[in-house]
């Protein structure tokens, strides 16, 4: 019979938190996560910033940027993440550089905030060129931005699992939708005619890779991946990449051919959500129809996990800024400055379309060059005498009982 | 430290006493005296358990009479408390002080083997080399089968308030404590709640042992191991943590006994197994149970199987395990007695009827009230045709209707069984009707109601379904609000919530997310038993269940 001691105290043995402590993503999560940072608003507004440019040729140019995508992000992140295993970019850097992590930090911070305004913009559009044309665009705004903020607030954990159970409803989903629209497609609308050559097939590269340049932002999160066991940090980073760009170059050029071939390229430039204009043509029968409804939310689940994503990204570059342990406190702050920058950015509808057409010089600007700044100031400054703890370490008194395996246990040993 | 306890409780004036919220239960008269110096007593903790505390790691005083009089103050001369004074032969005409506690004890039991023995002498406890008075008793005299010493006053208290007869003897440094127990009980029965087509018919009762002894029936393995821990200082209920040793993690069992014990001695009294649930949980302002409980000792011995750890506690039929998963929800112990695929069938229907039942009247208000072009003609015009004289908005004819369901149940359960039947039927059907001829309410939300309710009881457990009621009235006002958005963003406030959830450490919507696919075999569908060759991993010691090559075979000819 165990008896209770009788100095024992509620204190004494503390109920494990971690439930409110950070703990290592997997390789799965944190794919789901970059698929989640590509599809929403690439399946939004890309097929219109692209068919503008290259008509019918436009899914060219979607598996053109893609491919720089994934060239680029396979090379950059594995190589930070072989740079600096177990951080993220300016958690490195603060490290080595800390003068280096606050300026790159500030250029992330409001690179992130202005992404974010950019995502519950984007929201409010979905919503009210779907089905709610009436309600103002900056309920959708705030409501976005508390669930974004609560849910950086719950961490990383809860985000990347939760992105994983999205990214499988998408999977599930996608050959659904596009099998019922067998009937839809006409082939001839999406074979390429090279009418003008492949300059305009490049040209409308320069959006795609913009949307495909916040994968970059996963830099600032590798911290947080948990290579498996018998795997380098480099290799994972570089299957996250893999995976996230891969899963969303065939969503988005699959969703991209059979739009163009459902409603045509002429009649796709002319619409501003073309992808949804395609969902509200299927129906299977008399039984179903209409289904953007269920569409719309799930549209709705992936741009929220964005937001949520993006805004614990900027809480962490402005965290480097303050030099702040854990940013998450800087959560509810932040939207204030999201929402006020949301208020004051696009007016317009066919302004933010003209605006994402040169997104790619923009991601480009404050991604890709910021990214590469950072690399090279880590490879240059030497590795510090006293690694820095990942944000990710251990809490003593944290339940060793992990999905990602083992964990160091208080006096304990390791989960086999 | 010697001391009398008949000096130190002594009744005092009513102006030192410190009133407190027990001060009208018998015991309160017993206050402390002039040479006691209480301590310092917990935060909360009335003066009374702080003396008794203090009384209780006493020694036994030298004479029989004696201790039976402090027995009797200790417990405040309770009614229940009967006390017999014996000059037994046997013992040389020694006085033998027996007490007990009247209704727990079966007194034919004590008749046979202790007042017996004591008043007839045992001849052969008169042979032999002089021993012992308590070793004579113990060994000799006492017929029982359980017979304990108890050197403290605690222990006394312990093994009379559990209904076992103490023998204080003159002189002897500890008491005798002779199981006598007889406590009132029912038979196991199947539990009503829980009520199954295939699976075994007997149910838990409120007897910890019986309850014990039917997982030990179920589950004849050497391995299968029970741990008691007393919680309360003064109620001492047992509690009993079964795990089968080699297949449940060590840490959880450790981490299981380390929540007891962080509340056992601060649990004060017990109301069945929902307090301790509620103590040791993880998430205490989450609406979803991170605990599961059953009144079933097949579906315990089965999740102790897979490596949970059982928490069985006297005085209720619940027994609760830990850790425990969303997907548990969806499943009944019918489900390994059918085929699999019906099982797996079964499994998503459930899944199904739980998402409806959370969201079928927001989503019927959101199409009704903003997205009316999502409505296929046919059924919109229907629609607005039973609505036609409905005078309020669909959100408050949804929150009547569902508010007033609620009320139904909660007063069927209420109502004694026979009436109760009549009042649901009543409750749905005449008030349901009469409602929509007096169109206050459309007979498309009548419909969608009944569906709701229906598919809320399709889950095999109460408490899950409970949760998703509770929900279901922010998602319906956020529906009445900003429509389909609105149910979206619940609804992936939701999942965030739910994929932060943990229970014992072990994510709570595992192995879906975290993505665990070597355990799916018995998650969403159920692989048929061969398949399942894995134990949950997050939380056993990753064993093998099914040995492999077990897959069934024809006869080789």
């Amino acid at each position: 019979m165990v008896t209770p001691p009788s100095g024992v105290s509620p204190g004494n043995m503390a109920i494990p938190r971690s439930a409110q402590a950070d703990e290592p993503i997997s390789t799965g999560e944190m794919a789901a996560l970059g698929t989640h940072l590509l599809i929403p608003t690439t399946l939004m507004f890309l097929p219109t910033a692209v068919i503008r440019i290259a008509f019918q040729d436009g899914w060219l140019s979607n598996i053109l940027g893609f491919g720089l995508t994934l060239m680029l992000a396979a090379i950059l992140l594995p190589l930070l993440a072989h740079a600096a295993p177990g951080q993220g970019l300016l958690e490195a850097l603060r490290w080595r550089a800390p003068w280096i992590a606050r300026w790159l930090g500030l250029v992330f911070g409001f690179a992130l905030v202005h992404l974010e305004a950019l995502v519950v913009i984007e929201i409010g559009i979905l919503w009210q060129q779907a089905v709610m044309p009436e309600t103002p665009d900056t309920f959708f705004a705030i409501t976005a931005l508390v669930l974004a903020a609560l849910s950086a607030r719950a961490g990383i954990e809860p985000l990347g699992r939760t992105a994983l159970l999205f990214a499988g409803i998408l999977l599930i989903f996608t050959p659904v939708i596009l099998f019922m629209s067998f009937d839809l497609i006409h082939p001839a609308e999406f074979q390429p005619v090279l009418a003008n050559g492949m300059k305009p097939v490049v040209v409308a590269t320069q959006p795609v890779l913009g949307f495909g340049e916040e994968l970059l932002l996963l830099a600032l999160g590798l911290g947080y991946l948990r290579p498996r066991p018998g795997s380098s940090p480099a290799k994972a980073s570089f299957q996250v990449v893999a995976l996230a760009t891969g899963i969303s170059m065939g969503v988005t050029v699959l969703f991209f051919a059979a739009t163009i071939a459902a409603l045509g390229p002429r009649e796709a430039s002319r619409d501003l959500l073309p992808t949804l204009t395609y969902m509200h043509l299927i129906r299977l029968g008399e039984f179903i129809q209409r289904i953007e409804g269920v569409v719309l939310l799930f549209w709705t689940w992936s741009i929220l996990t964005k937001a949520g994503l993006v805004h614990l990204l900027a809480c962490q570059a402005w965290g480097a800024v303050f030099a702040i342990r854990d940013a998450r406190v800087l959560s509810l702050p932040l939207v204030g400055l999201v929402f006020a920058e949301s208020r004051i950015l696009i007016r317009d509808t066919i302004e933010l379309v003209h605006y994402l057409m040169i997104w790619g010089l923009i991601a480009t600007m404050f991604f890709l060059v910021p990214l590469l700044i950072g690399l090279v100031a880590i490879g240059l400054t030497p590795s510090p005498n006293r690694p820095a703890p990942p944000p990710n370490a251990a809490v003593p008194g944290q339940n060793t009982l992990s999905p990602n395996g083992p964990s160091p246990a208080p006096g304990g040993q390791p989960v086999p | 430290m010697n001391y009398s306890l008949s000096r130190r409780f002594r009744p005092q004036a009513p102006k030192q006493r410190t009133p407190g919220p027990h001060s009208a239960s018998p015991v309160s008269t017993v206050t402390p005296g002039p040479n006691i110096r209480p301590g310092a007593p917990a935060e909360g903790t009335p003066p009374i358990y702080s003396l008794l505390d203090q009384a209780a790691q006493a020694p036994l005083l030298p004479r029989a009479e004696q201790n039976l009089e402090q027995l009797k103050v200790m417990l405040g001369n309770t009614a229940d408390l009967t006390t017999r004074i014996l000059h037994s032969p046997v013992l040389s005409d020694q006085v033998a002080a027996l007490a007990w506690i009247d209704g727990l004890v079966d007194s034919e039991l004590q008749s046979e083997n202790i007042i017996g023995p004591l008043l007839a002498g045992n001849p052969t406890a008169k042979k032999g080399p002089p021993q012992p008075l308590l070793a004579v008793l113990h060994q000799r005299l006492i017929s029982g089968a359980d017979v304990s010493a108890g050197r403290t006053w605690q222990e006394v208290l312990t093994g009379v308030l559990t209904g076992k007869t103490v023998i204080f003897v003159d002189r002897a440094s500890a008491a005798v404590l002779v199981d006598t127990r007889r406590a009132p009980q029912r038979d196991p029965q199947e539990p009503e709640v829980e009520a199954v087509i295939r699976g075994s018919r007997d149910g838990f009762t409120e007897d910890l042992r019986t309850n014990t002894a039917l997982i030990r029936l179920h589950l004849q393995s050497p391995a299968l191991r029970f741990e008691e821990i007393r919680l309360g200082r003064q109620s001492q209920i047992p509690v009993n943590i079964a795990y089968i040793a080699g297949i449940a993690h060590p840490q959880l069992v450790q981490e299981v006994r380390a929540r007891l014990l962080r509340i056992a001695p601060r649990f004060s009294f017990n109301v069945g197994s929902g307090p301790i649930e509620q103590l040791i949980e993880d998430h205490p302002f989450s609406v979803f149970p991170t605990i599961h409980h059953s009144e079933r000792p097949d579906k315990i011995c089965a999740q102790l199987a897979e490596g949970r750890v059982a928490i069985v506690v006297q005085g209720t039929p619940v027994v609760l395990t830990a850790p425990t998963l969303f997907w548990e929800f969806l499943q009944s112990p019918d489900d390994y007695c059918e085929r699999p695929f019906l099982a797996s069938f079964v499994r998503f229907l459930r899944l199904t009827m739980l998402v409806a039942s959370l969201t079928l009247p927001s989503i019927y208000v959101a199409l009704i009230s903003f997205h009316q072009e999502l409505v296929p003609t046919v059924l919109a015009i229907r629609i607005a045709g039973g609505r036609e004289s409905v005078p309020f908005p669909a959100l408050s004819e949804a929150m009547m209707m569902e508010l007033s369901f609620e009320v139904l149940r909660e007063a069927g359960l209420r109502i004694p069984r026979p009436l109760g039947q009549a009042i649901s039927i009543v409750g749905i059907l005449v008030i349901g009707q009469a409602a929509v001829s007096a169109g206050i309410v459309s007979p498309i939300m009548v419909v969608v109601v009944a569906l709701t309710a229906v598919a809320s009881f399709v889950s095999p457990s109460y408490s899950v379904a409970i949760s998703l009621r509770l929900l279901r009235f922010p998602l319906l006002i956020t529906a009445g609000i900003a429509g389909l958005y609105g149910i979206a963003w619940v609804l992936f406030a939701l999942v965030i919530h739910l994929a932060s959830l943990r229970s014992f450490g072990v994510p709570y919507l595992s192995p879906v997310v975290p993505f665990i696919g070597e355990n799916w075999q018995d998650t969403l569908i159920r692989a048929p038993i061969w398949m399942t060759r894995r134990r949950p991993f997050l939380y056993t010691r990753g064993s093998t269940r099914v040995a492999p090559q077990l897959s069934p075979r024809p006869p080789v000819s």
